[in-house]
């Protein structure tokens, strides 16, 4: 019987380096059973490759990696047995169907035919996709094809999986139904490991995250935990009208000591307050106007901008 | 003993079955593809062996004894599809699945290993080859062209150079970057194909060009699959038949460690 | 480019236009010829080695009318080069031409070019400008090996031409209206392949079954073959000159014909 609280990866000072450049520089990290643990951070922080080392399709370059309390090195195909994987790039078979991406995909497991097709079928129920199962691949839109990675790698009924931004590039409503299908895998205890550069992703699936950045860990905790340890309850988001970036940078110097710490944006400051009323006080008795005040819970991202002074995801506006 | 041995060879085969069952269930709905590949060896056994060979008559071999020109030109396109089969699926397919298709990047997320997948098209490329030659020593038959029983054996030759050029072929999709490197491929094996002693003997080339003959892997198919199919046997069989599993071992051996260092990244 | 970029003029001119897609042709050609001088130049060449001289040597002058068999071959081998390179230049190239990977007919057809021009450009290119240069390389080479009886033999190269001009046009429509690239290798193996081997390059075409000769006169390559081995070798085609010529020509016009109706129908938004 697994124990509630076993570990299913463990990292000590993992590294990976591709020529000089190290893509990840000393992480450490456990992964505990039924949780589901995220890895959040900009593009080229580093995920992809850790996520990698884990599914043990890339050697670590340094450091102490653990899955299953097997060593990678030696027991790739032992391990990679018992794991789930959606890369990023989906990497499904555009040569067969979609029903045949799962049974073939099973067959690489050992999985024997008869029941690989029930396992299809099922799976295919799952991620909504039945009506599809004897297309190709290519016709797919991307949401369908993310589904159908997903439910791939459900087929050797995982112990954990691996999701390696699973809901990028895809409209907000295919979005939805991934997250509302993760949701479910995880109402059935099944152990989750994503990657994602979305907080309200983040926030909405991960029992315990990491924030990375450039290679390294900058963060650890639950999604609450994080904002109360880095920022304050509330936010308040000024804007100028016909003022940004330097301008706004210049602005922001006369804002000091209105709440907790002032971020200065491309397009709008942020004043990190616990008492929103408070601030807006303050502004209106140093006779600051601004063309609209927004006042929201802080989140992820605030955490993310506070740790490293960036955005996570590019301003897309 | 012997029961965990049998287990053992199990165990490290079946993955490489996946693999061979994966591009079955691709490529059975292209199969008219495939089987029309082997119409070529066809056609060059009508022009050459038939159309040319009409015309040479009977030709004297190193040996003295003479032969019709057909019947010493068949073995030869004979071993000519084989290498084609096998060649085509592991070069083109292969380098498309790997470097176009991302096949292998999907599959490695599994318990497969690289060693593993390069078996698995391995065993592939030879049903590939196998359905070529079967066609071709048909037609054979069909014109006469076996004469005795022992021309049968040349099947199975022909399955040395299958496993030979299938290892050449993987080895060669690891290292192409683009199509045009399959321009300068198809080259070389063409000159082969014309200078490897298909249409007349080595015996009769110039004498610098005769080393250069020997090293060509295709040389020794053609010379062991026209040795049995005349039912000439030779001790220097031995080393056409090393000298095409040692391609066929190094050549796999090779492709799977440059695909694990590709796709391990 | 710029040439093509400039104010449309109202109406461009059938020869302007052809000429205009050609260089745009000539333009791609620069990226690509050292991927197609296996085919065109040194296949040929290995060919008359193996076969024309290795082989020859085991054949009696009797049987191929009574010129050595390497004389026999050179004006097929020269004629068939044509027939090769249209393999490389109207299969996947007009495939492409039309899809994204490819493109180049999609770029033209943003100019001010006709969809006809387009047509045009690209015959230009493949059935004046390959033959005349890869086939009178592969002549020059062949004259080394003591082929020809006369200079008259730089006819030769001018058959190849007609023998071109009278297949491009099919495969332009054909491959203009395929669906799905798997087809594009039966191309190689049912129609480039056969021609070249059954159209009396290398026997004559009496040694074939009665039964399929009607096929083998159907053949471009027999006509332009029977035409440039009468410039070669000074034998008396089958027919009269005149008459293999105006086959090749009738061939090629239909074809011309069907191809503009594919491309006015796939180039006309
Ligand atoms: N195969 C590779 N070769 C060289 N550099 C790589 C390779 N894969 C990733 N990198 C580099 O490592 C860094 C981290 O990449 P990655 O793990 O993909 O980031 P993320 O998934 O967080 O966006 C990037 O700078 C990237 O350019
Ligand atoms: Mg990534």
């Amino acid at each position: 019987m697994p124990l509630d609280n076993e570990i299913l990866v463990r990292a000590r000072d993992l590294r990976k380096r591709y020529g000089n450049h190290e893509a990840v520089r000393g992480v450490d990290f456990e992964i505990r059973r039924g949780e589901a643990f995220g890895f959040l951070g900009a593009n080229g922080a580093g995920k992809s490759t850790t996520m990698r080392m884990i599914g043990c399709v890339s050697e670590p370059s340094g450091g102490h990696l653990e899955v299953f309390d097997l060593d990678p090195h030696t027991d790739g195909p032992a391990i990679r047995a018992r794991l789930g994987v959606v890369p990023q790039d989906n990497t499904l078979d555009t040569m067969l169907t979609v029903f045949e991406n799962l049974t073939v995909y099973a067959g690489y497991f050992g999985i024997k035919r008869r029941e690989a097709k029930a396992k299809a079928a099922e799976l295919l129920e799952f991620v909504q996709l039945s009506a599809r199962a004897n297309d190709q691949v290519n016709d797919l839109s991307g949401g369908m094809q993310r589904r159908l990675a997903i439910a791939r790698s459900l087929i050797n009924a995982p112990d954990l999986v691996l999701l390696d931004e699973p809901t990028t590039g895809l409209d907000p409503q295919a979005r939805h139904l991934v997250w509302e299908r993760l949701f479910q895998l995880k109402q059935q205890g099944v152990s989750i490991l994503l990657t994602t550069h979305y907080m309200d992703e983040a926030e909405q699936l991960c029992d315990r995250l990491v924030v990375m950045d450039e290679g390294r860990i900058i963060a650890a905790g639950s999604p609450r935990e994080l904002i109360d340890t880095y920022v304050t309850k509330e936010v308040v988001e000024l804007r100028f009208a016909g003022r940004h970036t330097t301008a706004l940078a210049e602005l922001a110097l006369e804002l000091d000591g209105i709440g907790g710490q002032i971020e200065p944006l491309p397009d709008r400051i942020l004043v990190y307050t616990d008492d929103a009323e408070d601030t807006a006080a303050a502004l209106e008795a140093r006779d600051i106007r601004p063309t609209s005040v927004l006042d929201r819970r802080a989140t992820l991202e605030d955490v993310f901008l506070r740790l490293t002074g960036r955005a996570l995801v590019e301003d897309e506006a | 003993m012997s029961v965990i041995s049998y287990g053992l060879v199990r165990a490290r085969v079946r993955p490489s079955g996946s693999m061979l069952a994966r591009n079955w269930i691709a490529m059975r709905r292209a199969w008219v593809l495939i089987v029309s590949g082997g119409v070529e060896s066809l056609l060059f056994l009508f022009a050459f062996g038939f159309g040319v060979g009409s015309m040479v008559g009977d030709i004297t071999l190193p040996d003295g004894t003479a032969i019709s020109y057909t019947a010493y030109v068949a073995p030869a396109i004979l071993a000519n599809a084989a290498m084609m089969g096998t060649l085509l699926e592991t070069s083109i397919n292969v380098f498309a699945k790997f470097k176009w298709m991302k096949v292998y990047d999907g599959i490695l997320n599994t318990p497969m290993r690289p060693g593993d997948v390069a078996l698995g098209e391995v065993w592939w490329a030879l049903i590939r080859g196998g359905i070529y030659v079967g066609m071709f020593v048909i037609a054979m038959g069909a014109f006469g062209l076996l004469d005795s029983w022992w021309s049968v054996l040349a099947v199975p030759a022909c399955v040395f150079i299958a496993l030979a050029f299938a290892g050449i072929g993987l080895t060669l999709a690891t290292f192409f970057r683009e199509w045009t490197d399959f321009d300068w491929m198809m080259a070389v094996v063409f000159a082969m194909f014309l200078f490897g002693g298909t249409f007349t003997p080595v015996e009769a080339y110039p004498g610098f060009a005769q080393p250069i003959v020997y090293v060509m892997p295709l040389y020794h198919g053609i010379e062991l699959v026209r040795g049995l199919s005349l039912g000439a046997f030779h001790p220097m069989m031995l080393v056409n038949v090393l000298y095409l599993m040692a391609l066929a071992a190094v050549g796999t051996w090779v492709a799977q460690r440059r695909l694990a260092k590709a796709l391990y990244k | 480019m710029t040439a093509v970029a400039a104010p449309a003029p109202a109406r461009l001119g059938h020869a302007a236009g052809a000429w205009r897609a050609f260089l745009l042709q000539l333009a791609l050609y620069r990226h690509i010829w050292h991927g197609t001088a296996f085919s065109s130049v040194i296949l040929p060449i290995l060919y008359m080695v193996s076969i024309g001289i290795g082989v020859g040597s085991y054949i009696d002058d009797a049987s191929t009318g009574g010129i050595t068999y390497a004389e026999f071959i050179a004006p097929g081998l020269i004629a068939s080069v044509a027939v090769m390179m249209l393999g490389n230049d109207m299969v996947y190239p007009v495939f492409g031409g039309y899809r994204e990977w490819g493109g180049s007919y999609l770029a033209q057809r943003a100019t001010p070019l006709r969809p006809v021009d387009i047509l045009n450009g690209h015959l230009l290119y493949a059935v004046v400008f390959r033959p005349l240069t890869a086939c009178t390389v592969v002549a020059v080479v062949l004259a080394f090996f003591g082929v020809y009886t006369s200079a008259w033999a730089a006819l030769a190269v001018v058959a190849a031409v007609f023998v071109s001009a009278s297949i491009a046009p099919w495969l332009f429509a054909w491959c203009s209206s395929l669906k799905s690239e798997s087809m594009l290798n039966a191309v190689f193996r049912f129609a480039i392949m056969p021609i070249t081997l059954f159209s009396g390059v290398f026997f004559p075409a009496e040694q074939m079954p009665g039964f399929l000769q009607p096929l083998v006169w159907l053949s471009p390559l027999w006509h332009g073959t029977e035409l440039a081995r009468a410039a070669t070798a000074d034998v008396a085609p089958a027919l009269p000159p005149i008459a293999h010529l105006a086959y090749l020509v009738a061939l090629g016009a239909g074809g011309w014909l069907a191809a503009r109706r594919v491309v006015v129908r796939r180039l006309s938004f």
